[in-house]
């Protein structure tokens, strides 16, 4: 009798260390099925913040493209009209003067093309635009309409007079993070006038 | 001696379960660190594939810039001050010397703050002629970062003579502008070029 119960008593205890085991094996499961779901959630999140920059920069760079096409159109359109002057004279605020370096925005509006010079040093960015809800369109800053998240940034300058031009536009933007985010691009025009209008 | 067999298949069955086990917890652990590795790999790709596009546009502008440089140098022609007459981009036929004897070409004709070095070739009637531009920004406005960017032209004009004579001779000129987001003569594996042709005759 007494043999009989040390033995169960023995096989008692010898269950134990089984039970702790799995306890332990659970919690690593459990860990591991964390890792696995939080891994790929984390990544997903991540993805879709980054096709939010995505959408941010094809926005921007399409900006920064209106600006420059913007001037293009200017001296094509001079150009064909054979008007006289400087060959970048129409652009107004934004036209470079004695060689220096002009900071500007440009927009177009049913009255037509304005440039608007921004205040402050080279260093200093123009004000955000403004964002239309009615037509859809972003604006100058001085216009009416909600503010946008985008500051565009035209500095223009003569490298060789009456020749070639460059233009660097530098679109300004607020990131998910509230982080600072920027595209800049740089084109180079030149002077066609005196082919049409010799 | 049924006893005994009994015991022997009971411990053998213990074993098979406990080899199971290992086997099952390194299946496991191999599907994870794949599923984790094909994330990882997936992730990497949109971040260098978020980049190209990024890139690319810097390559189309360095491409348009080349490709306005060369448009303009063939409409507006050497400069007077050059004495050399006709179109700075020889046509078929014509012995032009667009380099002066020394073998320098003239920094009068400059793109993006940089005289162009000219390569010509001729063959099959068609004639080429081959430069590259950098394109960096030339003015010191403090707090923008350097970059650098590489316009690759090549122009080829051919001359077309219905034998009427030569005031009916039609000039057809082909600009191909190649830009790259990265300086000329480097390349690297993220490297993305964008081309512009533009084809006119006069």
């Amino acid at each position: 009798m007494m043999h009989t119960f040390f033995k169960k008593n023995i096989q008692t205890q010898s269950t134990s260390p089984d039970t702790g085991f799995t306890m332990v094996e659970t919690l690593v499961a459990i860990f591991i099925l964390l890792i696995s779901i939080t891994g790929p959630l984390s990544f997903a999140q991540s993805g879709l913040r980054a096709s939010f920059t995505a959408r941010d920069q094809i926005v921007a760079f399409y900006l920064a493209q209106d600006a420059i096409e913007m001037i293009k159109n200017t001296r094509d359109s001079k150009a064909l009209a054979g008007e006289s002057g400087d060959w970048l004279d129409t652009l107004g605020s934004c036209a470079p003067v004695n060689g220096s370096v002009t900071k500007c925005n440009i927009g177009y509006s049913t009255r037509g093309r304005a440039a608007l010079a921004c205040d402050g040093t080279l260093n200093t960015l123009c004000p955000k635009m403004v964002y239309d809800q009615s037509t859809r369109e972003f604006r100058l800053h001085n216009r009416p309409g909600v503010e946008s998240k985008y500051s565009r940034t035209i500095y223009l300058s003569e490298l060789v007079p009456n020749r070639e031009a460059q233009i660097i536009v530098v679109v300004e933007w607020e990131g998910p993070a509230l982080e600072k985010r920027r595209v800049i691009v740089q084109e180079n025009i030149y002077n066609w006038v005196p082919v049409f209008n010799p | 001696m049924k006893i005994l067999k009994n015991k022997i298949r009971k411990e053998y069955v213990a074993e098979k379960i406990k080899g199971f086990t290992l086997l099952f917890s390194i299946l496991v652990a191999t599907l994870v660190v794949a599923i984790g590795a094909t994330i990882i790999s997936v992730a990497l790709r949109q971040t260098i594939l978020s980049g190209t596009s990024r890139e690319s546009q810097y390559a189309f502008y360095a491409a348009n810039t080349a490709l306005e440089c060369a448009f303009y140098w063939d409409l507006v022609g050497i400069p007077s001050n050059l004495q050399i007459p006709g179109t700075i981009f020889k046509v078929p036929g014509e012995t032009l010397a667009v380099r002066d004897g020394s073998g320098v070409i003239s920094p009068d004709i400059s793109c993006a703050g940089e005289p162009l070095e000219i390569t010509t070739s001729e063959s099959n009637g068609e004639h080429r002629s081959t430069f590259s531009i950098s394109i960096r920004n030339q003015e010191t406005i403090s707090g923008m970062p350097d970059y650098e960017y590489c316009g690759l032209v090549t122009i080829i004009k051919t001359l077309d003579s219905n034998g009427s004579g030569p005031e009916d001779d039609i000039i057809k000129t082909t600009i191909e502008a190649k830009g790259r987001n990265n300086a000329c003569g480097t390349t690297n594996s993220r490297t993305v070029e964008r081309g512009l042709i533009q084809v006119y005759e006069s």
